[in-house]
């Protein structure tokens, strides 16, 4: 077993040991999907200390074209799927506006990777997270939320807007699909995978 | 009020009137006025703050619980009774294997009160936590059992 070791004490521990989690984060801008994204494939209800967002907050969190929108994430939410026996996948919605910065190194410490969704009608407000992913390495893919009657861009305008690398992939994806969140889940860990296999094979 | 019509104005503001959304739900404005409180009897959680929970402490403590640790009462261990109801909320919110965020969701405390004292139950031999995967980030068998197992979903 490659699994590592830990201050656990030995003596005693009849019950097997927990399941190892895995993290990843679904960050973005306000309004952007994180939280359909979670529960789309999460086998509990997201959990969150969410809040609903009041008049107060009106101007400073700016929903744009998702002005029905009466919620938004003040803290944080989450959803779990159970790999097999021994893992469990955690996404953390992480709230993706500035002034939550605090927690951010919380939510990221020991993270696998994140997934940036984009809005493509505000762009703008995916820069946060890009910048935060890439200042600790955390691998990321860019994963462009398609809001029914939205005006869109093609994938090629949104990499060129967003000006990531050219390795770090940039997907569509319909956060309410199963599927879909499944499918940009997987091109993550192959990119961690890649980058795995990168640093193994020197 | 434009767009958020559908919000029930007094419910709103009960829920955001604390102006510390880190702390969630657990800790009502009530209990920012003071402690003197209408219902002094009522020792739940709503009426303590956080830094009363934990002696001050922050973090994941000398255990390093992090958020995602995932936490389950040692079987091996007889039952104690007598500890703080906060603590025997915890203890008793992980009879399966569940996650520190979880367990604060669930429990209604704050998740760094959750990481303090999940960390001294594992300390103190009540609670089991999982192994890091930070470690694993590097693991390619492990980032293929993953995808294996996401694929499979």
């Amino acid at each position: 077993m490659s699994l590592p070791s830990d201050t656990m004490s030995g003596a005693g521990s009849q019950t097997r040991r927990p399941p190892i989690p895995v993290k990843i984060l679904i960050s973005g801008g306000f309004g952007v999907g994180k939280t359909t994204t979670v529960g789309a494939l999460s086998e509990i209800t997201p959990l969150s200390t969410e809040a609903p967002m009041t008049s107060a907050s009106v101007g400073i969190d700016d929903a744009g074209y998702a002005s029905d929108k009466t919620t938004t994430t003040v803290a944080m939410d989450f959803g779990r799927v159970t790999i097999d026996e021994s893992i469990i996948l955690y996404m953390f919605g992480t709230p993706g506006q500035d002034r939550f910065g605090f927690m951010w190194n919380d939510l990221a410490d020991g993270a696998l990777g994140g997934i940036v969704l984009v809005d493509p009608s505000r762009l703008d407000d995916c820069f946060v997270a890009l910048d935060y992913f890439e200042s600790i390495y955390l691998p990321y893919v860019v994963a462009v939320n398609q809001f029914a009657g939205r005006p869109t861009m093609t994938l090629e305008e949104v990499r060129h807007a967003v000006n990531v690398d050219p390795d770090v992939p940039v997907v569509a994806i319909d956060a309410r699909s199963r599927e879909q969140v499944k499918t940009v889940v997987l091109t993550l860990l192959h990119r961690i995978l890649a980058r795995a296999k990168a640093r193994s094979g020197g | 009020m434009s767009g958020y019509d559908g919000l029930d104005d007094e419910h709103a503001y009960e829920e955001e009137s604390f102006g510390r959304p880190f702390l969630g739900k657990a800790i009502k404005a009530e209990s920012v006025g003071g402690l003197t409180s209408d219902e002094p009897e009522q020792a739940t959680v709503e009426h303590k703050r956080a830094y009363l929970l934990t002696g001050g402490r922050t973090g994941g403590g000398a255990a390093g619980i992090g958020i995602e640790t995932v936490l389950v009462r040692d079987r091996g261990q007889a039952l104690r009774s007598g500890w703080p109801v906060e603590m025997s909320m915890i203890i008793a919110a992980c009879e399966s294997p569940v996650a520190v965020a979880e367990v604060a969701a669930r429990v209604g405390l704050p998740i760094g009160v959750v990481q303090v004292l999940g960390g001294d139950l594992v300390l103190a031999g009540v609670l089991l936590r999982s192994a890091s995967s930070k470690s694993l980030a590097d693991d390619v068998h492990f980032i293929e059992r993953l995808i294996h197992g996401v694929a499979a979903l």
